[in-house]
């Protein structure tokens, strides 16, 4: 399997060993990644606090480069990035005037064509059973809780990434590890990551709200994308 | 007059007369809104469920709906003025639970940009100052440089020395570099912006 | 032929954007119009005196009236030209209103298609033939779909007047959901013992049949004439020998199966009867969990009944019954709150749960829970560990008001009926708290502003305004969060139990029955009335009328209401012995018909039937086509597709219309 990777830019800063593990794992799951090349930042949430077709057009300047460099499906494992690209993809069909407004902005026409996954997606797209076989060491003494956040389900009919209240597709995932996911209540609420540097109080309330039932189970980790 | 005045009137003349509610024109700035957002805040009933599964309302000054509220009856510059339309994380909770499918958290983008372009003051410089520092580097360099977005950040906001210590053990792990990795056109990128300025 | 041609202004309506002088002088000119003559409403007891004077001076033969549409007045020109002497089908209307004056602003060009559209009307009448309608007998008998409170009041009221109903439910007992409700708001009688009296007066009416555990398969035919096929489902018990006693129902060891009287909060055995106040009080075998029907083993049934009842091998059977009018009364479904499959219409709520959490329930099942005879005897317990609750949380518009669920429209009653489960509350648990979380509250009706204020004044109910946003389990409770809007201030609360107040939404069989029917239904499945405001209880197809919650939603005494409304509107039919209809019907002419059929196969309404052509020794000459007048619709379908022009459909047959598009010809 090949595939376009764009790995955003935390996974190149404050993430980097999340960019190494996945390399690896895909690495051995004979999964190709060939980077987008000279992609640039996706914008986050500031673009999008800032103007809304900049918040379009840094994302669509990476589904450009990608489908020009012979992409046709892209792996974001940020979920922030994931998701502006996804919602880019999703305006540009379907919203006329911001495809315009965007269209001027890249001094280029934009034209779909590009498959969008992020990790959760790419690992069922991979194929549970193949993965399986290749696991090496059960992981059972783990009682992981997956965290989806905010990201990866909303908004669910752009993303159409499983249910949005109640998604199972990462536990899917970790369990065939060996694993058994713990169920809890927590794991399509917001951390407030996009005010880590500015309300670092705020961020630090509402990730401590998500904790305590998560740590009530016995050696507890916490999986996110 | 829309119908925020008559709000107006009872609070500084201090007594109820007839309060005549007028049909919210479809003013510039709803114009703009909609323009920006396409969807009309008028959508709106009111219900409260947004506000109700915000994970910031507890931090903010007003409850999201009442921003919207606001801007129903045309009082623009206290919608804008708010807190609420910075501290809003775009978590999007709001409008994926919206009854009516109102996109709230599109809403406060667009209050935030809106906001902007008016120079609206807010108490919440921090957020502005993170967001302006993040957008600059991908300005000059294509992609977001976590150091010198904090250096940025932290000479605008003067706080200097929160989080210094985490600095030194983040850059041995490799985690910071000090200088930005640019991207090779970063002509494109730049262009982008002049929507934004 | 002598024409008499007769130009209204309806006011402004037409006057403002059609020329009618010039109009009247144009047609005056053409060849046939004897009279020609505008008048400013020509419909008023003014206007039809100068068509019926006209047409006595000149001696008329036909008149074209340019007016609006003949919906709304061909009956009343019809009328007139009648009393002067002029066959009524000799009338034609041409509606300058609807199709010129208030589509069009040019006064010239309007004014211009006006006079068009006159000679058009002008060419077909003078080849119209004076008609007599076709009379049809009526067969004083109503069907009555549905045996909820709706169906029921509505047999009532028909058999009272002295006609034959045949009631038919698809459940073993009529009572519908009212049976199911613990108190009724605004007076909280009992449900159940202002119910039961009119369940045991159907069963015993002399002029009421009652199909219960049946569903209608089939309706043939048209008002006053419909011929309509029930399917009796098999119970599995002979209804003509049992007796009622309830022994199998005992004896039966299979006591596993979902109860869904009970809304699934108890289980009762395979062989049951819905409630103990059933009517008929005749069991019936859940073939999906009798053992017999699994692997042949058990029969305990067959062994207790003392009356040998008990039929394993009992089929479906069908009956068919003649009927005059059908009233729909098939009610209403509830919400429900689990995740539902992708395409159904039904999204669910995961922010309260999708029902995986058991002390979150819908409507019914607080009903049953505060019901004397349901689950708990009447006790408030909640249903994961049948203790008391002390906070409780009621949610409204729940499936209803919420666009983003796919249900736009505001469900009527859980206002009123939130309020009446709040109080029921407060008086069974006196030290307890209840929460309402509402929008707005819609307690239009008598008594029932002052029944809310009643629950939040003196029974303590804490009435919160917002919509709640997510319900999540934690350490056994329920943490509800909601947004109290007038305090502008985030709500928080630990229930013991969690009452959604969940929509009536239409039966999910209702489009198909509307397609049987021939009625039309909305969006959501609701059957439609032909007017909202002045027909509320009729549908576009004559003789089938409608009560109740399958209209859209409604509470007990709108739907009696409705029901009684019906029930007249049957008996006005039932009051003539013969119907008039219009005699626009096919008909084949037999010296050309040359039998392929074409026709039969193409009709709509089965109206072609088989007509033997025979010599005067009786020998068979051919077979051809032939038209049943009761059937036929006259849609002209046969018309255009006879291959040998056998088919005429009399009032616009070929050369009416040819002549009308010839008319139009001059026009290009
Ligand atoms: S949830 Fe939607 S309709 Fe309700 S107050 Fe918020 S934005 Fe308005
Ligand atoms: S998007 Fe903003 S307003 Fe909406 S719930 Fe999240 S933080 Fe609150």
């Amino acid at each position: 399997m090949n595939l376009g990777y764009y790995p955003g830019c935390s996974l190149e800063g404050s993430a980097k060993e999340f960019n190494q593990s996945l390399k690896a794992t895909l690495q051995a799951l004979e999964v190709q990644l060939s980077e987008i090349d000279d992609w640039s930042c996706c914008g986050a949430s500031s673009a999008h606090s800032a103007n809304h077709l900049l918040a379009l057009a840094l994302p669509a300047r990476n589904l450009l480069l990608a489908k020009k460099q012979g992409m046709s499906e892209i792996v974001a494992p940020c979920a922030a990035c994931y998701n502006r690209l996804a919602v880019t993809r999703h305006e540009l069909n379907n919203n006329e005037t911001a495809r315009k407004g965007v269209e001027d902005l890249l001094e280029t026409p934009y034209s779909d064509g590009m498959q969008i996954l992020n990790l959760v997606q790419l690992f069922h797209h991979i194929g549970l059973p193949v993965i399986k076989e290749k696991i090496k060491r059960q992981m059972s003494f783990l009682k992981p809780a997956c965290y989806y956040g905010c990201l990866l389900v909303r908004p669910n009919n752009i993303t159409g990434f499983d249910d949005a209240e109640h998604p199972t597709a990462m536990e899917q995932v970790v369990e065939i590890t060996g694993t058994k996911a713990v169920d809890w209540n927590f794991k399509v609420e917001c951390c407030g990551a996009s005010h880590s540097i500015a309300h670092t109080k705020i961020v630090e309330k509402l990730s401590k709200n998500k904790l305590p039932p998560a740590r009530c189970a016995t050696r507890t980790s916490i999986c996110g994308s | 007059m829309y119908a925020g005045e008559c709000y107006k009137q009872i609070g500084t003349s201090g007594n109820t007369e007839e309060m005549k509610m007028h049909e919210v024109h479809k003013d510039p700035f709803i114009e703009e809104l909609i323009a920006i957002t396409g969807q009309d805040p008028a959508q709106c009933y009111q219900c409260g469920k947004c506000s109700a599964g915000c994970p910031v309302r507890e931090f903010a000054e007003d409850a999201p709906n009442r921003v919207v509220r606001y801007v129903q009856l045309g009082f623009y510059d206290k919608a804008l003025q708010s807190n609420t339309v910075w501290l809003c994380a775009g978590c999007q909770t709001c409008s994926g639970r919206c009854p009516k499918d109102f996109h709230l958290a599109q809403f406060m983008d667009a209050m935030r940009e809106m906001g902007t372009k008016r120079h609206i003051v807010t108490k919440e410089k921090k957020t502005v100052a993170f967001h302006e520092s993040f957008l600059d580097q991908i300005k000059w360099n294509g992609r977001s440089h976590e150091f010198g977005m904090v250096l940025e950040y932290k000479l605008k906001t003067m706080d200097l020395f929160k989080d210094v210590d985490l600095v030194p053990g983040m850059l041995s792990r490799g985690k910071l570099s000090i200088l930005p990795e640019k991207i090779k056109d970063g002509n494109s990128v730049k262009k982008l912006f002049k929507e934004k300025e | 032929m002598k024409i008499g041609v007769f130009i209204c202004y309806c006011g402004e309506n037409i006057g403002r954007t059609v020329d009618c002088a010039a109009v009247a002088k144009a047609t005056a000119m053409l060849p046939g119009v004897a009279h020609s003559e505008d008048y400013k409403y020509m419909c008023s007891d003014p206007g039809q005196n100068l068509i019926k004077q006209a047409i006595l001076d000149k001696k008329l033969d036909a008149i074209v009236v340019g007016s609006c549409s003949p919906h709304m007045h061909e009956k009343t020109f019809r009328k007139a030209a009648a009393a002067a002497g002029v066959n009524p089908y000799m009338v034609e209307i041409v509606n300058l209103r609807e199709h010129c004056s208030w589509i069009h602003d040019d006064i010239p060009s309007a004014t211009k298609k006006a006079i068009d559209l006159m000679r058009i009307a002008i060419e077909k009448v003078k080849r119209n033939d004076p008609l007599t309608p076709i009379r049809v007998p009526v067969t004083k008998r109503a069907l009555v779909i549905g045996g909820g409170i709706s169906g029921i009041q509505a047999a009532l009221d028909v058999a009272n007047a002295g006609y034959e109903v045949v009631l038919v439910e698809k459940e073993p007992s009529i009572g519908g959901h009212m049976s199911q409700l613990s108190e009724t708001f605004p007076t909280l009688d009992c449900s159940q013992c202002i119910l039961t009296p009119r369940m045991v007066e159907v069963y015993q009416h002399p002029k009421i049949k009652l199909y219960a555990y049946s569903e209608v398969s089939n309706v043939e035919g048209f008002i006053g004439n419909f011929s309509v096929t029930i399917r009796r489902k098999a119970r599995g018990v002979r209804d003509e020998v049992c007796t009622g006693c309830g022994l199998c129902v005992q004896k039966c060891p299979i006591k596993k199966a979902q109860n869904s009287f009970e809304e699934g909060m108890a289980i009762r055995p395979a062989m049951y009867v819905p409630f103990p106040q059933a009517v008929p009080n005749i069991p019936v075998i859940d073939r999906e969990v009798c053992t017999y029907y699994k692997n042949g083993k058990c029969q305990m049934c067959k062994k207790v009944c003392g009356r040998d009842a008990i039929d394993f091998e009992q089929q479906d059977t069908f009956v068919t019954e003649a009927i005059g009018a059908i009233i729909v009364a098939t009610g209403y479904k509830l919400y429900t709150i689990d995740k539902k499959p992708e395409n159904s219409l039904i999204k669910g709520y995961g922010e309260y749960g999708y029902g995986m959490y058991k002390d979150v329930v819908n409507g019914l099942q607080f009903e049953r829970i505060a019901s004397a005879s349901g689950p708990t005897n009447g006790e408030i317990l909640r249903p994961s560990d049948k203790s008391e609750p002390k906070k409780i949380v009621f949610i409204q518009c729940v499936g209803s008001r919420d666009e983003a669920k796919g249900f736009t429209y505001c469900s009527k009653i859980c206002c009123m009926y939130t309020a009446k489960h709040a109080m029921l509350y407060k008086h069974k648990v006196h030290d307890g708290e209840a929460y309402v979380f509402y929008m707005d509250i819609r307690s239009g009706g008598k008594m029932y502003e002052e029944f809310v204020r009643r629950a939040i004044e003196e029974d303590g109910v804490k009435y919160i305004r917002g919509r709640v946003s997510k319900i999540y389990e934690d350490d056994g409770k329920l943490v509800v969060k909601g947004e109290d809007t007038i305090a502008g201030m985030p709500v928080t609360i630990n229930a013991d139990m969690v009452v959604l107040a969940t929509a009536m939404i239409a039966q999910s069989e209702a489009p198909q029955l509307a397609q049987m029917l021939g009625v039309p239904y909305d969006t959501y499945g609701f059957l439609q009335e032909v007017h909202p405001k002045l027909r509320p209880v009729e549908t576009s197809t004559g003789g089938i009328f409608l009560a109740g919650a399958c209209h859209s939603p409604r509470d007990i005494p709108e739907c009696v209401a409705m029901a009684s409304a019906a029930a007249a509107k049957t008996m006005v039919l039932f009051g003539s012995d013969m119907l008039e209809r219009e005699p626009v019907v096919a008909k084949v002419h037999a010296d050309t018909c040359a039998g392929c059929f074409y026709c039969q196969k193409v009709c709509a309404y089965s109206a072609i039937e088989r007509k033997e052509i025979r010599n005067r020794q009786g020998e068979l000459i051919k077979t051809i086509a032939y038209v049943n007048e009761g059937l036929c619709q006259g849609c002209g379908t046969c018309n255009a597709t006879c291959p040998s022009k056998s088919v005429e459909l009399i009032g616009f047959n070929d050369e009416q219309i040819f002549n009308e598009i010839l008319a139009l010809d001059e026009v290009f």
